[in-house]
């Protein structure tokens, strides 16, 4: 994409196109040419549905018309925001009403007038990239409250809020207080299971002590003990008389 | 014959001037327009005869758009009047006018080369 924007330019009068692609690409713009409405649609089909960000259509064409064409794009959910702008003869206003019921965005008379084709293009860029950037604020809010609704049940997938925390704006700023938010309390969480842990260590360690303590105070230990000591005391007493 | 204002110069310059002020395309260009201009007046020829209102209107419709780009708004002019009058079935008053329509489209094929030459060798 050029830093003017991708134009899709659907005209059936092949010089009638290579006119207006020229002067189009003079403008600064890359432009797709599609000679009738059916290869325009497939072109469509076959991009992604952001790949242009405005269509010229001819209203005057064999088979599919600039009608039938405007028809499908704004029945696609995907392409219904693409701004169409329509290209008439200044006798067809008519139908150029017609085309704006339907959802044009403006149109353009023939022949065309540098400037009023670089004014309409504009203009409709503008909004375009308006409706893309709140499309994309609501992605990233969208996003946010996942993120939020994860972190309620136990999941902490901050990296997806990358994009939404890299924004200079107040949805940026609240993207950046929720992640910074959410690793203060995983680590306070990975923290307390920390300390559950060495807990656990400490119980056990005195229930072993406590185990050890019952087992030498009874009384049958005690009496194993006294006779282990006589054991001893025999065996030593036999080892000294023959030694002497 | 005159070619007096069979063309609009200055749609020429516009034209030269929008498309980046590249003397050879708005020759080749002008050459294009030509070869379609006869390869549609054919196919209106072809459609009065066979009665067929539809492709009559449409190869009207063509001359007349791409003719008022080059200038020729007297023959875009006459596109128009053979356009309505495919459009409403009128196939004989439409066959009347075609003679006129040839002599205009004579005297812009006259003036279109008189302004490539002028593109291509500037005094």
């Amino acid at each position: 994409m050029t830093a003017e924007g991708t134009i899709l330019a659907v005209e059936d009068n092949p010089v009638n196109l290579k006119l207006l692609k020229r002067t189009l690409e003079q403008q600064g713009y890359s432009v797709c040419p599609a000679i009738n409405g059916q290869e325009a649609i497939d072109i469509l089909r076959s991009r992604h549905p952001r790949a242009f960000d405005i269509v010229l259509l001819d209203i005057e064409m064999p088979e599919m018309n600039g009608y039938d064409v405007l028809q499908a794009i704004k029945e696609n959910p995907e392409l219904r925001d693409l701004p169409v702008v329509m290209i008439s003869a200044i006798d067809e206003i008519e139908s150029v009403v017609r085309c704006i019921q339907m959802g044009a965005a403006d149109y353009l008379p023939k022949p065309f007038n540098s400037d009023l084709l670089r004014a309409r293009i504009h203009s409709s860029m503008a909004s375009k990239r308006l409706r893309d950037l709140e499309l994309e604020y609501l992605e990233q809010v969208h996003r946010l409250t996942a993120a939020a609704s994860g972190l309620e049940a136990g999941s902490y997938e901050l990296a997806v809020l990358d994009p939404v925390a890299g924004r200079q704006d107040e949805l940026g700023a609240l993207a950046r207080v929720f992640q910074a938010m959410a690793r203060e309390v995983r680590a306070r969480e990975e923290r307390l299971i920390e300390q559950v842990h060495e807990l656990r260590i400490e119980i056990d360690e005195h229930l072993q002590t406590q185990q050890v303590a019952e087992i030498t105070e009874s009384e049958f230990y005690k009496r194993i003990a006294a006779e282990a000591e006589e054991l001893r005391r025999i065996v030593g007493s036999d080892a000294d008389s023959r030694d002497g | 014959m005159t070619t007096g204002d069979a063309i609009d110069r200055k749609a020429i310059e516009a034209m030269l001037e929008n498309t980046g002020g590249d003397p050879e395309f708005v020759a080749e260009i002008i050459e294009d327009y030509l070869a379609d201009t006869v390869i549609r007046l054919d196919e209106l020829v072809a459609a009065l005869n066979a009665k067929d209102s539809v492709s009559a209107k449409r190869a009207a419709h063509t001359i007349k758009g791409s003719s008022s780009s080059f200038g020729a708004s007297h023959l875009s002019a006459l596109a128009a009047e053979l356009e309505q009058l495919s459009l409403q079935s009128e196939f004989e008053p439409a066959a009347a006018q075609l003679p006129a329509f040839r002599l205009e489209l004579e005297r812009v094929t006259i003036g279109l080369h008189a302004e490539q030459s002028r593109l291509l060798e500037p005094d």
